[in-house]
């Protein structure tokens, strides 16, 4: 259940999709291009959580540029819980990164959905982000829940 | 619903990962589709997948039973046919003993320009119980549909459709991820799937109150396995973790008690039921069999409209009627006649 290409589809279409196991995102954030005062970060977390069985994977990621509290910040849902995420998106919404800062070596991060129409019933326009890399936890909410999301690569100023 | 759903899109991240990327992916995945075809294979292919099982007495017809299997949950950009190495089942059980008795087998053509076929054959006994393609043929050369238009074939007392539709199926698939948190939002609300429908005279089935369940058996590399199955809806999504998931796609339903019983009774504890509670509801779903009895028209547990409201039935049971409802209602697309599934958006 591990393997990080187990799911392919390789059918009539010519297309392909494969599982994008944890290891794999983590290597893709790594690949961003990093300034001295860019914070990358990816988290991620199943959904839904205990003690029901995880169906799919809430994961964010985010490129931010902490000299002016900008950037962008992007939520998916894949479906697959984490240990088997797949590549597909449920769910994607872009963030707009309107405010970023430092306190006690938690990174406070604020922004806004970029395309608003998208948005669902008890869906939050506002997102309101922690990022703890010292307990590697990020605390952010899923349809106005709170939901702790594990992080998986951290690099800041 | 529809004017807030978001466009479906592939990850970019999968760029990075140096595998093959789908730019363009339209449609997604239904509830109960998390089933990869076998772990040493390392390979999956959406038209293998089981969305739903239908099963109900024809409207107007008290003498003949509907059966419906919808597979490829993404049509047409992840899967664009049937897979001509598959065949497509549905098993009946007569006595009771989970194992099959009957069993209706689809097989598909090789997809060439743009137009596919399919046989339907008929096999009892043994050969229902085995993992060939043996059986009578009843319905041959039939038209796979993929337009708007649904073709159908009539042989005798069978009709048969198979292509792709509007998904039946209705849940608030977001509200389940926030821990069944519901808003009523319908997910599947514009989604299509591939749809295998199959009407047959009762007397085929073998028996007034019988068992069934959908299965996809997949020829690869000179092995022929079961790489899907699908009886009861929700069940492999509800109880079973990953490796689980796999493990229930490739069981068969007289070894399931053994295999999943006591696992499922104890998430329904921790879904909050008592344990005998959880013990009656586990017996309800395990082994995973779709209970039918040919003179009722009452919808699930007595087989499975496309207008029943699984989800909400479910919901309340495994929860100990803390969440009855994830507010969403039946589709109104559905035909009223044969094949019963909406036109594709």
């Amino acid at each position: 259940m591990n393997t990080l290409s187990r799911r392919r589809f390789l059918t009539l279409t010519g297309a392909g999709i494969v599982a994008v196991a944890a290891g794999g995102i983590a290597l893709a954030v790594r690949q961003f291009s990093e300034s001295a005062n860019t914070l990358t970060f990816q988290a991620v977390s199943g959904l839904p959580a205990k003690p029901l069985i995880s169906y799919a994977s809430y994961v964010l990621t985010g490129k931010i540029d902490t000299s002016n509290g900008t950037g962008t910040i992007t939520k998916y849902v894949y479906a697959g819980p984490p240990e088997s995420m797949t590549s597909i998106s449920l769910y994607t919404r872009t963030v707009r990164v309107t405010k970023a800062s430092q306190q006690g070596g938690v990174w406070h991060i604020t922004g806004v959905v970029e395309n608003q129409a998208q948005l669902q019933k008890g869906e939050d326009a506002v997102l309101q982000l922690q990022l703890d890399s010292v307990r590697g936890i990020a605390q952010a909410s899923f349809f106005g829940s709170p939901i702790a999301l594990r992080l998986q690569h951290f690099t800041a100023p | 619903m529809s004017s807030h759903r978001e466009a479906p899109a592939i990850s970019n991240l999968s760029a990075f990962s140096g595998v093959p990327t789908l730019a363009q992916m339209g449609g997604l995945f239904a509830l109960d589709t998390l089933k990869q075809v076998n772990p040493a294979v390392q390979e999956w292919h959406v038209n293998l997948n089981i969305t739903d099982f239908y099963t109900f007495q024809k409207p107007g017809d008290a003498g003949k039973t509907i059966l419906i299997m919808n597979v490829n949950p993404m049509p047409p950009k992840l899967a664009a046919a049937f897979d001509p190495d598959a065949i497509y089942e549905f098993r009946i059980d007569t006595n009771g003993d989970a194992v099959a008795d009957v069993a209706f087998r689809v097989t598909f053509s090789v997809y060439q320009n743009g137009q596919q076929t399919a046989t339907v054959r008929r096999a009892t006994g043994q050969q229902a119980a085995s993992n060939d393609n043996s059986g009578e043929v009843i319905i041959a050369s039939a038209p796979v549909s993929f337009g708007e238009q649904p073709q159908v074939t009539h042989s005798g007392d069978y009709a048969f459709f198979a292509g792709l539709r509007s998904d039946p199926f209705f849940f608030d698939l977001m509200g389940f991820c926030n821990n069944l948190k519901f808003t009523g939002t319908d997910y599947f609300l514009d989604k299509d799937v591939f749809g295998i429908v199959l009407e047959v005279p009762n007397s085929a089935l073998g028996g007034q109150k019988v068992g069934l369940w959908s299965r996809v058996l997949w020829a690869h590399d000179g092995e022929v396995m079961q790489v899907a199955r699908l009886g009861l809806p929700l069940v492999n999504i509800l109880f079973n973790n990953a490796a689980e998931k796999d493990q229930f796609n490739r069981s068969e339903p007289a070894q399931q008690a053994a295999l999943f019983l006591n696992k499922v009774t104890a998430q329904l504890e921790n879904m909050g039921n008592t344990a005998n509670n959880a013990r009656e509801i586990a017996r309800m779903f395990i082994p995973d069999i779709l209970h039918y009895d040919t003179s009722s028209t009452r919808g699930f547990f007595n087989g499975r409209r496309l207008s029943d409201d699984v989800v909400d039935t479910i919901l309340g049971l495994v929860t100990a009627g803390r969440v009855t409802t994830d507010m969403v209602g039946p589709h109104t697309d559905y035909l009223p006649a044969f094949p019963y599934l909406g036109q594709p958006h």
